[in-house]
């Protein structure tokens, strides 16, 4: 054999050895390439985890997800959706941050985060992170969009688009022209904080066919005020996520003239997969719980439920019992 | 017995000033009522306030907004300003340190662990604030230990090791809250220290007040003999004080009212430093004088900032970040027209 062609043999074997795993490439929605291994059967979520967890659901990878839930969120509710996650390991909490090397161990083959400095800190070791974003409210589409790329499951996403706009144009249509004088003024609010943390509220509270009063075409992401400025708002309907905090509300003196609370329409947002008031893959039920709370005479809780069922069945493969929609209704407690 | 006489020069001129500052506190504090978000016509305020009896819609709510939401917060506010301004005066005396101030000496981020720590063992409201107390005191105790144990003479060693303490307590809090359960403890525990006047209500105004009432009766009444203090030790001593004592007993007041102070509104930084100084420069050195203008422009500067706080903008804006805000640069301001002459 000439050397010519003995050294075409060994490069040739170099490069069937070199690439055991067929890779692609994918734009995440910071603009970065990626390269992703072709099957992905090991992922971590860092960061808002419910969140990210939540997505996974709808793609039916409960059983990819590789770390537990971080202990502040640990009562959380996911456990219902994915028990296995109970016993994986946690590696990342708001007080020390992330167990760079703990994630390195769990070999993922795709880490989900939302936010840089994560994505930098795990990038910059060689992990194969995808950045997400939602910071409108339609950019959830874009991200089922790009996580159907990666998880190779576009029709899922494709689906779950169907059903997003569905729902909003079936809620529009059946509020229809609710005049600007019936949409009651509603307050989302962290009551312990006086804050109002999310700024997508302003958005599912105008499609529930209410007013936000915190709704100033403001920028930031979360505002504080002073509760002379709440009963200023004097809101008709208050919306908590917490149930201990309907009860402090309720028992304020200071809050006795506010029309929500003389009219004992203090209400907490349900939690599913996550906080529906908060951003999260439940969005659709939260517009038509919302709906349903504001109108309660267009929405009947009959209708919330059997919708409640049906998503839960179409996405997370889950049938819900009666007791579990009642919980999932009754909201978060003890945060 | 007075040692100390106020120069005959005091007059006419610094007595009407300071009457003057009397009556706008009170004009303030009258005006800050009908400030806020909610509007109120002046016209339902005198209404009420004159007790006149009109059943006007809304009637009730006005009454709540200007008894149980601005009064207490007024309230508060004030007690806040001349707690702090006159810890700041006291310590700057007993240290003889124009430097001293509660948040220098590390008195707030003692106070702020003490009450950390208390809310880390779930103990009662009270407790809470007894361990502020005493997380203050054993910070200005070490703070001031230190200073002493260098044997500089320098004025910024204190200051220096007031910086010390204060990043050692902030770094204890840090301990504290990482090892707080991170379902329940830890968000109180961050959530108190962050202070805020945005739910003051009348058990807030209390706390402020009662420590501050107190503390600024019994320095009041002490107030010629600690003016001793400013002279020195010896000297102190040569003239009848009981120097010890009496150190302990001002240092014991004002940290009280620091502690309380941060119960109710977290670490609000520069009045205790900004306010004596320019109580000083307006109304020189006698003590009685000094400390009534000292309070008067405390609860002034902190009730002024507290009304654009809350009626601005919708956006409730943290006390702490307004007073550093205002106070750091004209702290500047003050040092650098002072040229160095008593800041060596």
């Amino acid at each position: 054999m000439s050397s010519i062609a003995r050294l075409a043999c060994i490069a040739l074997a170099l490069l069937l050895a070199a690439a055991p795993v067929e890779c692609r490439t994918i734009v995440d929605m910071d603009g970065r390439s990626v390269t992703l291994p072709d099957k992905i059967s090991r992922i971590v979520t860092i960061g808002p985890v419910p969140v990210l967890n939540g997505f996974l659901f709808a793609f039916g990878r409960q059983q990819s997800i590789v770390n537990g839930l971080p202990r502040e969120l640990a009562r959380n509710r996911q456990f219902v959706f994915a028990p296995e996650l109970a016993s994986r390991p946690v590696v990342q909490s708001s007080a020390s941050g992330l167990a760079v090397e703990d994630i390195v161990a769990l070999r993922p083959d795709l880490v989900l985060t939302m936010d840089r400095a994560a994505t930098d800190k795990l990038a910059g070791l060689g992990l194969p992170v995808v950045m997400l974003k939602w910071r409108e409210p339609h950019d959830i589409e874009t991200l089922m969009a790009l996580l159907g790329d990666v998880l190779e499951e576009r029709q899922v996403a494709a689906d779950y688009a169907r059903y997003f706009e569905a729902v909003l144009t079936r809620i529009e249509t059946t509020l229809g022209a609710v005049d600007e004088t019936k949409r009651p003024r509603v307050l989302y609010v962290n009551y312990r904080r006086l804050t109002q943390p999310h700024r997508i509220a302003e958005w599912w509270i105008a499609r529930a066919g209410g007013r936000s009063v915190t709704d100033d075409g403001r920028e930031q992401e979360s505002v504080t005020f002073s509760l002379e400025q709440l009963i200023a708002w004097n809101p008709e309907v208050i919306i908590v996520a917490d149930r201990g905090e309907v009860e402090m509300a309720m028992a304020e003196p200071r809050l006795r003239g506010v029309a929500a609370v003389r009219d004992k329409r203090v209400h907490v947002a349900p939690a599913g997969a996550h906080l529906w008031a908060n951003r999260t893959i439940e969005q659709p039920l939260t517009i038509l719980w919302a709906a349903s709370t504001l109108h309660p005479e267009k929405f009947s809780r009959g209708q919330l439920e059997s919708e409640m069922r049906s998503f839960y069945e179409r996405f997370f493969h889950m049938s819900l019992v009666r007791e579990q929609l009642d919980e999932i209704l009754a909201g978060s407690s003890g945060r | 017995m007075k040692f100390w006489r106020a120069p005959p020069a005091a007059d006419a001129e610094t007595h009407g000033l300071l009457l003057a500052l009397v009556a706008a506190l009170v004009a303030l504090a009258l005006a800050s009522l009908a400030i806020g978000r909610y509007p109120l016509s002046l016209e339902t305020i005198a209404d009420i306030l004159l007790g006149r009896d009109i059943d006007a819609p809304g009637r009730a709510t006005a009454e709540t907004i200007l008894f149980l939401v601005r009064l207490p917060r007024i309230a508060t506010a004030i007690m806040i300003g001349a707690g702090l301004s006159l810890a700041g005066a006291a310590y700057q005396t007993v240290f003889r340190n124009p430097m001293a101030s509660p948040a220098l000496l590390g008195v707030s981020a003692g106070a702020g662990f003490g009450a950390s720590l208390a809310l880390l063992l779930h103990l009662p409201t009270l407790a809470v604030e007894a361990a502020a107390f005493c997380g203050g005191l054993a910070a200005v105790a070490a703070s001031y230990l230190a200073a002493r144990s260098t044997r500089s003479h320098s004025l910024l060693t204190l200051v220096l090791c007031g910086m010390v303490m204060s990043a050692l307590f902030q770094a204890l809090i840090s301990l504290v809250k990482y090892v707080a359960d991170p379902v329940d403890t830890l968000a109180t525990i961050t959530f108190w220290l962050m202070g805020s006047l945005a739910k003051a209500n009348a058990a807030d105004a209390a706390t402020a007040a009662a420590p501050t009432v107190l503390g600024g009766a019994i320095l009041f009444a002490l107030r010629w003999r600690i003016a001793l203090l400013a002279l020195g030790d010896h000297e102190a001593a040569a003239l009848g004080a009981d120097v010890a004592r009496l150190r302990a007993m001002v240092i014991l007041c004002a940290t009280a009212m620091t502690a309380a102070t941060v119960c109710v509104a977290g670490i609000v930084g520069w009045v205790g430093l900004l306010v004596p100084h320019i109580a000083r420069m307006l109304f020189g050195m006698e003590p009685g004088r000094a400390m009534i203008a000292t309070a008067t422009m405390g609860a002034l500067f902190v009730l002024g900032v507290d009304d654009v706080a809350r009626s601005a903008s919708i956006i409730e804006i943290p006390l702490g970040v307004m007073t550093a805000v205002i106070g750091a640069p004209f702290f500047l301001f003050l040092v650098t027209r002072a040229r160095g002459e008593q800041w060596s």
